[in-house]
């Protein structure tokens, strides 16, 4: 279709070469994970293993999926993830687009009440015992509602809606739609990229979270969480090695350690993470596509 | 990312809960020198003790909640079946794996807390400040004979000013020291058989003989010899920069303080005594005996350091070498592992080091909180713990399925200790865990104390402990004629307390945090200066800089405390 | 601002009907904005009574209501201590150099991943580089000891081949790199997770914009650089207002497992003070007063910027 001048050639090399790097360098701390969760743990103490395992064993895995309550947690997080990242995309889509029409009459205030969330903070005690008021203690709702709107991800969306042209919005007004059928049929479809985005980003947020877990539901067994599960299994490994380090026995009771654990958690938490990205990136694609028609 | 940014922080503080209580026990669970303790006449104990059972047989089922660091804990095994038999009570475990302080602080503030809850000295206080516990004396009087019993002469030191009781903890009553405690200086075993197996008693024999090995093996399996190994980048740095001076001076162990006969007590890390042993330090920096990237290696880089063999010594506690002893003799270099032994400033230090308290008061302690129903059903159960039956049970375990009855003596069944070596869940399933009271779990009275009957409290003798140890460490400890690494400590010594059992003074605590992070600031610069002016100038500035941190006001604080606690000690036992 | 809400309160009671008339015609844009309104702001508002905390010698034991007020005694305090100042410094350079390394870093990389035409490669670095934001800062920390110890680390190990030094360095014990090696890590650690949402800005930008300029015959640079950059700048320019009004949160876990006592004249900062006087001592207080004045200076920060953006008229957060 068009030559390609050695000055394109130049930098294409120079691209891939340099994100091949960046590459490399990034992988780099996960295949080191990988080979120390596949290690012998008492010899990874000795240092010295980068890319692959030098005693090759299961074991730090093993002793992590024996313990009965990890199935249920990880459903428990499923579900977690699912609920929260399904009704905190709804409500920031709902603030955001509001907050992006122009004539809204609280436009105002409510921007700057939501900006100001970003930075006011009242640290751990206030917010703790508000939760204990509000008789979240033990509840699933606990993980969804003190988490429900992130200003970050109201600010990202709101901008996008912002930036879409003027007259997407108007024809449809024009037409006789709500406000509702507006976002939904209209402007959300084009934003599908950083929509995606923001699912993303309200899912990790839930998938990695435990510090409400341990909190606000330690008591109730039932709704702990795959993350606490693993710090759980964590802690029981730093107090284990504690234990039985006691004397210079021959003990060969424990044969794991903490490092081993917490490599093998963060592959087992990572994973799950890593395929749900490339699942959202078709979406990267498709928005273009949606966008250009509707132009 | 709050969220990930608390993970480590809450790690590091169950690992130092964790670590302090160990240390505790390392430095606490011998027996003590006093007389043994009002020990009534023979078989008495047990029939007083089941005397209140009787009277008072309320035995209904009734679940009280715990709070407890150990996730492990289980209430369905087969000991703590029989203590439900015996007493109606079972416990619900509420875990606080992690921050515990934040939790209690926060349950506190809640008024949400608990039946029992397990705190330590300076919580209680608070908790006792806002009325969140109550007092047990009444309670005791009535329910408590074998908690009266067990304590006798040193009941009254349950009592606060106010003679109030309201935590319960264990007594110790052992004269022995605990067969499985160890001197915290480490050399390695082929560095003391290349010098012949020597006495190595004071730093300057230490400095030469690590001198002569690394000049001969520059390298250790192809990585460099570290003569002298250290840690400072974590919690565990006081092992390395204060714990030295206190031991190596045979001092007992008060933390950051020392204490003089006249009972003034003085921040340590500025004292004459740690200049010294900084010099020590300097010295071997300077000639490339220490580890040149101790200060921003924690205790972790240097575990690995050990695992790989090539650090000839250190001071380091058992607990932070064992899981690296491990993993050489895994490795198959059992002669890189370590002989556990103290060794001090110069040939006329009297150690005095390895003392022991009357009671584990200031680790754990057992409150019940004013929101537990039926409070003398806990006093009952507690109690019963404290009967000589419940020793038996706790300790021991089930007659016939953990121990045997052999010519007269308590004998552990040897498929226990076996199991013991391989399952690290044994004693849990078994039911010998619980919440503990600092080194002892189920208010144990201590290894090498004595029940009324004339047999042992608790199973873990010499034996036990050497039948763990492989043929080299046999080999070196018959080299000096020992059987166990605890026969390198001086004789058992008993005091009244130690500092850090009490609850520290609240007035100086920014003070405090405010020196130690002097201190911790200004250490690298004393120990990396290049020669004798620079260190002497290095050491001026951290005194100055500490002294203006406020270190008087904590001195005076910290004097006064003992003080008032080492006149209403003599007061209490004598009241 | 706030003023337009006190403003809307305080019109006569014609406007003020005629405002509700309006605001009933908007009822659906005013229902969207209702979970917002009622659970956002409980949750980030409602703690704030903890606030009085910063005024009162404040115990646990008993609580808001019988604690003594002590006026401005614990900030006082704050600015009495020498070390706070040194923390304060620490905290703005380390986030600035995270800031200006983490905006242009990100962003470049967004541009050149747009630039690859081979979709697979282009996925699969995407995919990659954002993985380290998911590993936790100790094992971070644990692989930059590894490259940069004095003692057989890699770094000194080349160094020396290549006969640049003569003996090893020991980076982690030079105070004043130490927010370089924070700053670098920082930025491995992050970069790919920041490239996302501009990476989405780039998709959602116009094709037709793109095809236009290939047939002016405008190259690579030329279009990344009309085109590209002034598509990413709105977002980018809100990201970076955020984090102006963040700088003083500089969170405290890379700087804690990075650093040591002899970096932590420039190691330490103002989350990790915050632990180990208020935290660690359970002195509410005081770490609430920190609190306090983080949030003053961040809103200060953040008003001053939408200012000089309103000025320059670029896209706004408010």
């Amino acid at each position: 279709m068009r030559t390609t001048t050695w000055k394109d050639r130049l930098f294409s090399t120079f691209n891939y070469t340099l994100l091949s790097l960046l590459g490399f360098a990034t992988l780099y701390p996960f295949v080191n994970l990988m080979a120390i969760s596949l290690n012998d743990a008492l010899d990874s103490l000795r240092g010295g293993i980068y890319f692959w395992p030098r005693k090759f064993t299961l074991l730090n895995y093993e002793i992590i999926f024996e313990q009965d309550s990890l199935l249920r947690a990880a459903i428990m997080s499923v579900v977690r993830t699912a609920v929260g990242t399904v009704l905190g995309v709804a409500v920031t889509i709902m603030i955001a687009f509001a907050l992006s029409r122009r004539e809204f009459l609280l436009r105002k205030p409510l921007n700057v009440i939501l900006v100001f969330t970003l930075f006011v903070n009242a640290g751990l005690l206030p917010a703790y015992l508000l939760n204990v008021n509000l008789n979240l203690m033990n509840s699933f709702a606990v993980y969804i509602l003190p988490m429900l709107v992130s200003a970050y991800n109201v600010i990202i969306v709101r901008s996008y809606f912002e930036q879409l042209p003027e007259g997407l919005t108007e024809s449809a007004k024009i037409d006789g739609a709500t406000d509702f059928q507006v976002l939904l049929r209209i402007v959300a479809p084009v934003s599908l990229p950083v929509l995606a985005t923001v699912t993303l980003f309200v899912a990790v947020v839930h998938w990695n979270s435990w510090y409400d877990n341990y909190l606000y539901t330690s008591g109730t067994p039932s709704l702990n969480l795959l993350q606490f599960e693993l710090m759980k299994i964590l802690i029981n490994t730093v107090n284990e090695v504690a234990n039985s380090s006691g004397s210079s026995s021959n003990s060969n009771a424990l044969n794991t350690n903490p490092d081993a654990i917490r490599a093998a958690m963060t592959i087992i938490v990572t994973l799950p993470i890593l395929f749900v990205y490339p699942f959202l990136q078709k979406y990267f694609v498709k928005g273009i596509m949606v966008a250009s028609m509707k132009e | 990312m709050s969220i990930r940014k608390f993970k480590q922080g809450w790690i590091a503080s169950l690992a130092l809960i964790m670590i302090a209580v160990l240390f505790v026990g390392c430095s606490n669970n011998e027996g003590n020198g006093t007389p043994e303790a009002s020990a009534p006449p023979s078989a008495s104990a047990s029939e007083s003790a089941s005397a209140p059972e009787a009277s008072a047989p309320d035995l209904s089922p009734i679940e009280f909640s715990i709070n407890t660091s150990d996730d492990k804990l289980k209430w369905d095994t087969p000991i703590n079946k029989v203590i439900t038999e015996k007493t109606g009570v079972s416990l619900k475990y509420d875990l606080t794996v992690g921050d515990q302080f934040q939790r209690w602080d926060l349950w506190l503030a809640s008024k949400d807390y608990p039946d029992i809850v397990v705190l330590d000295a300076k919580y209680t206080l608070r908790y006792k400040e806002a009325g969140a516990i109550v007092p047990l004396n009444d309670l005791i009087d009535q329910y408590g004979p074998n908690i009266k019993e067990k304590y006798g002469e040193y009941y009254n030191l349950l009592k606060d000013e106010n003679g109030d009781i309201y935590s319960l903890y264990s007594v110790q009553k052992s004269k022995e020291a605990s067969p499985d405690t160890m001197a915290n200086f480490i050399v390695q075993y082929d560095v003391l058989k290349e010098a012949g197996y020597p006495e190595i008693k004071t730093l300057d024999q230490l400095y030469e003989v690590i001198k002569a090995y690394k000049d001969k093996h520059p390298q250790i399996d192809g990585k460099d010899t570290i003569g002298f190994g250290a840690y400072m980048a974590g919690w565990t740095m006081k092992h390395a920069f204060n714990n030295p001076i206190i031991f190596g001076n045979g001092w007992a162990d008060h933390g950051n303080f020392q204490i003089s006969d006249a009972d003034d007590v003085t921040y340590n890390p500025i004292s004459e005594q740690t200049k010294t042993y900084y010099q020590f330090l300097n010295r071997l920096l300077n000639e490339g005996l220490f580890d040149k990237e101790a200060f921003s290696m924690d205790e972790k880089a240097f575990q690995a350091k050990v695992a790989q063999g090539r650090v000839l010594a250190a001071y380091a506690p058992g607990w932070l070498v064992g899981d690296s002893e491990k993993a050489l003799r895994a490795a198959g270099m059992p002669e890189r592992a370590y002989a556990h032994i103290p060794i001090y400033f110069d040939a006329n230090v009297v150690d005095h080091s390895n003392a022991t308290t009357p009671t584990s008061a200031g680790n754990y302690q057992w409150n019940i909180s004013s929101k537990a129903k039926n409070p003398e059903r806990i006093i009952q159960f507690i109690d019963y713990l404290f009967s000589d039956e419940a020793q038996v049970l706790t300790q021991w375990g089930i007659e016939g399925e953990d121990y045997t009855i052999e010519g007269g003596n308590r004998t552990i069944n040897p498929d226990l200790v076996a199991k013991r070596m391989t399952d690290i869940n044994i004693d849990y399933d078994r039911g010998f865990k619980s919440v503990g009271t600092g080194n002892t779990y189920w208010f144990g009275i201590g290894n090498g104390a004595k029940l009324a009957d004339g047999d042992y409290a608790t199973p873990l003798t010499k034996d036990v402990i050497s039948s763990g140890y492989d043929d080299m460490t046999k080999e070196v400890l018959a080299k000096y004629g020992k059987q166990v690494w605890a026969d390198f400590l001086a004789p058992v010594e008993y005091i009244p307390g130690f500092l850090w059992q009490l609850t520290p003074p609240e007035e100086t605590k920014a003070e405090e945090q405010k020196i130690d992070d002097t201190w911790r600031k200004n250490i690298p610069k004393v120990i990396m200066a290049k020669d004798a002016d620079g260190f002497e100038k290095a050491w001026n500035t951290m005194k100055s800089e500490i002294e203006k941190a406020g270190v008087e006001k904590v001195n005076a604080a910290y004097t006064s405390l003992w003080k008032n606690f080492s006149d209403n000690y003599d007061k209490m036992l004598g009241q | 601002m706030a003023e337009t809400v006190l403003g809307r309160e305080t019109v006569p009671v014609k406007r003020r009907g005629k405002f509700f008339g309006k605001l009933a015609k908007q009822w659906q844009l005013a229902l969207m904005s209702v979970p917002f309104v009622l659970i956002g702001m409980l949750f980030s508002y409602g703690p704030l009574w903890g606030w009085i905390m910063a005024f009162q010698d404040y115990s646990i034991a008993k609580g808001v209501t019988g604690s003594p007020f002590v006026g401005f005694d614990n900030f006082a305090r704050i600015f009495e201590d020498d070390q706070f100042f040194r923390v304060l410094r620490n905290t703005l350079a380390m986030s600035l150099m995270n800031m200006a390394t983490g905006f242009v870093g990100a962003i470049v990389l967004a541009l050149l991943l747009n630039e690859v035409r081979k979709t697979l490669f282009k996925r699969a670095i995407q995919t990659i580089t954002y993985i380290p934001h998911f590993v936790s800062w100790v094992v971070i920390a644990n692989i930059f000891s590894f490259l940069l110890s004095p003692d057989g680390g890699i770094v000194n190990v080349v160094l020396m081949k290549l006969n640049l030094i003569s003996e090893p360095i020991y980076f982690q014990g030079k105070p004043e790199w130490f927010w370089y090696i924070q700053t670098l890590a920082n930025l491995w650690k992050e970069i790919g997770w920041s490239t996302i949402i501009y990476l989405a800005v780039l998709v959602g930008l116009n094709p037709e914009h793109y095809e236009a300029a290939e047939v002016d015959g405008a190259s690579r640079f030329q279009k990344m650089w009309h085109i590209s950059v002034p598509g990413l700048m709105p977002t980018a320019i809100l990201l970076l207002t955020m984090s102006i009004g963040w700088l003083i949160n500089s969170g405290f876990e890379s700087q804690f497992v990075l650093g040591n006592d002899v970096v932590v004249e420039y190691s330490d900062v103002i989350d990790l003070y915050a632990l180990r006087y208020s935290i660690q001592l359970s002195d509410y207080a005081y770490g609430m007063a920190i609190n306090m004045f983080k949030t003053v200076v961040s809103i200060v920060l953040v008003l001053g910027v939408t200012f000089l953006a309103k000025k320059t008229n670029q896209s706004r957060l408010f």
